[in-house]
């Protein structure tokens, strides 16, 4: 059953640069310079120029930006990996009531629209002192990301199979302990593809940010693009250098840790 | 008794050497482990939730600051009386539909592509998988630069190839918005179908495939009558969770940020006309009742999801009982 593959590459070439363009677009603008940028017709930069970016960063608050996103998607990561694999693992490994009552939750949660949670969180988030204040995201992303998580978790473990704590456990180990010491150790690919899914939701998300946070200084990345187009709209250079950098850590995840990111995806559809 | 007690309870194997004692305190540890992910749900989605519901059946504003009292189902009522909210929530309905189609389609069309023995496949699925890592926000200002009706290269390429002679205005008539709102929706979401659909292909395995081409079939009959029956499982369960996605949460960041929801209200979705309404007019108790409605009709989505996963599963098990006669 050979067959030639020759089409495949042409049409997926095709394909790719079609639905690519977007993104080749904006890398390409970033280097140009404004008169090229408005007079030319090269989709390629003639004289490649980082002024754009300079200029992000000199005249525009996007580092205080990029800073505030890395602390709130690390915080999300890291707290989303930790509750992630808790109940992920409670959910694969235990059958009482309360742990059936939990699935039910946690196929619920995922059925509210956030838009009907934004307002009201948005009160509660003012009333404990959030307002304004990056823990407030930290929290609601993290809640809000967390079932996705949850499910790659426990379809995770599912394929650890019990015998590797159940001597462990028998001989007077805690469940807790042996899930610590012996699961955890080989449960990094798991861990690793939760982690990066719950940054990238968090690197991404608008809507709450828009929302949640007012001052300048603790906007996050998301909110301050969507603002620069606003105040900087017909400075399309400066803001396609600044779109760049936003994908850079997408761009990362996405060359060195794929195999995680499709795992994650996967898991979270087939099993969820 | 005990044994029976705890086989339910633990996973099998375990259970021969535990004293009940012993059982119940394992049981316990796992109840603390769901404690941190129960807190988050209860402070985030529980408590705010019933809150939103609450709000929804009174007439509280912002504006008004004697607003907040109970009004039974005068928003509900309101909202079915609204010939503008049923514009917009058909246009909702279209938009998460077409994007989930044409999504799907997309994706399966490029993981098919991609499931064949190519080399280097890993590349091209790195450079189609871009679409879903690139932050929404990064995305739509992408759209709109290459949109643009000045400086876009859709528009220059266009019209130097002659076939306009002036710049399409994408984003200012109501109907090409609508046309565009889309198209970036769909470049946002096929590749979430392909990646879960070429999992799907790669499950399928090739001896599948060699008696049927053997038998003479050509590639058409093999992708309809082995494919996608075969593929089916996965491809209900990726259509039911965008659609749920979109329809929730995804159409308002797009949406919103490539239009704002304009020109004049074209591409409004639900989501989008309830933060107007809950921000900018103020009216926190009709937006809720929006979002609400939006809850219910998920609600009843999901449930015929559930029936068809149901029905279906019957019939399999009657098709089998059939064979096995």
């Amino acid at each position: 059953m050979k067959k030639k593959n020759g089409w495949v590459y042409v049409v997926l070439c095709i394909a790719l640069t079609v639905l690519l363009l977007p993104i080749l677009s904006m890398v390409t603008t970033s280097f140009k310079t404004n008169a090229e940028l408005y007079g030319g017709v090269s989709f390629l930069p003639q004289n490649p120029t980082l002024d754009n970016f300079v200029y992000v960063i000199e005249n525009t608050d996007f580092v205080t930006n990029i800073v505030n996103s890395v602390i709130v998607s690390g915080a999300v990561t890291i707290i989303s990996v930790i509750a992630a694999a808790l109940a992920g693992y409670t959910l694969t490994r235990f059958r009482g009531k309360p742990v059936k009552l939990f699935s039910v939750l946690l196929y619920m949660v995922q059925m509210v629209p956030a838009i009907l949670l934004l307002m009201p969180l948005f009160m509660v988030i003012r009333q404990i002192g959030l307002y304004d204040k990056l823990p407030s995201l930290m929290i609601a992303y993290t809640a809000i990301n967390l079932p996705i998580c949850i499910y790659m978790m426990k379809s995770f473990f599912a394929t650890i199979p019990y015998e590797i704590e159940e001597s462990a456990v028998m001989d007077g180990c805690g469940q807790f302990k042996a899930f610590l010491l012996l699961v955890i150790p080989i449960s990094a690919p798991g861990l690793t593809s939760v982690g990066i899914i719950a940054f990238i939701y968090s690197w991404n998300e608008y809507m709450l940010a828009s929302v949640f946070i007012r001052s300048d200084a603790v906007k996050t990345l998301s909110v301050g693009l969507s603002q620069f187009s606003q105040q900087f709209s017909v400075e399309w250079g400066a803001m396609m250098a600044a779109a760049t950098l936003a994908t850079v850590p997408a761009a990362l995840f996405l060359v060195f840790a794929q195999k995680y990111i499709v795992q994650g995806l996967t898991a979270g559809a087939v099993k969820g | 008794m005990i044994r029976e007690w705890a086989m339910q309870k633990c996973p099998k194997g375990l259970v021969q050497n535990m004293s009940k004692k012993l059982i119940a305190k394992r049981e316990l540890t796992g109840y603390y482990m769901l404690i941190p992910a129960t807190l988050l749900f209860l402070m985030i989605n529980g408590f705010p939730l019933v809150y939103g519901l609450v709000l929804s059946f009174t007439n509280k504003n912002y504006t008004k600051p004697k607003s907040g009292q109970f009004v039974g189902l005068r928003n509900f009522i309101d909202i079915f009386q609204d010939s503008e909210f049923w514009g917009i929530m058909g246009f909702t309905l279209f938009y998460t539909g077409v994007v989930v189609m044409v999504s799907y389609m997309l994706g399966l069309a490029l993981a098919m592509l991609l499931n064949r023995n190519i080399r280097g496949r890993a590349i091209f699925r790195t450079l189609a998988l871009a679409p879903w890592v690139i932050p929404t926000v990064v995305a739509t200002q992408c759209w709109r630069w290459i949109l643009n009706d000045q400086f876009g290269i859709v528009n220059q390429f266009l019209m130097s190839i002659h076939l306009i002679d002036s710049p399409i205005l994408f984003l200012s008539s109501a109907q090409l918005a609508r046309v565009t709102v889309i198209m970036s929706g769909v470049w946002k979401t096929y590749p979430f179908m392909m990646v879960i659909l070429l999992a799907g292909l790669q499950s399928i395995g090739t001896d599948m495939y060699e008696p049927a081409y053997m038998d003479g079939a050509n590639s058409f009959q093999v992708f309809r009558y082995i494919t996608l029956p075969l593929l089916r499982p996965v491809s209900m369960m990726g259509i039911a969770l965008q659609l749920l996605w979109t329809f929730n949460s995804l159409s308002y960041d797009n949406i919103y940020l490539l239009t704002q929801g304009g020109p004049s209200q074209s591409t409004y979705v639900v989501s989008i006309l309830s933060y107007y309404t809950a921000i900018y007019r103020g009216k926190i108790g009709y937006a809720s009742a929006i979002a609400t409605l939006m809850m219910v009709l998920i609600a009843l989505i999901v449930l015929c999801y559930s029936t068809m996963k149901v029905v279906s599963a019957r019939a399999e098990i009657r098709r089998l009982e059939a064979l096995s006669r």
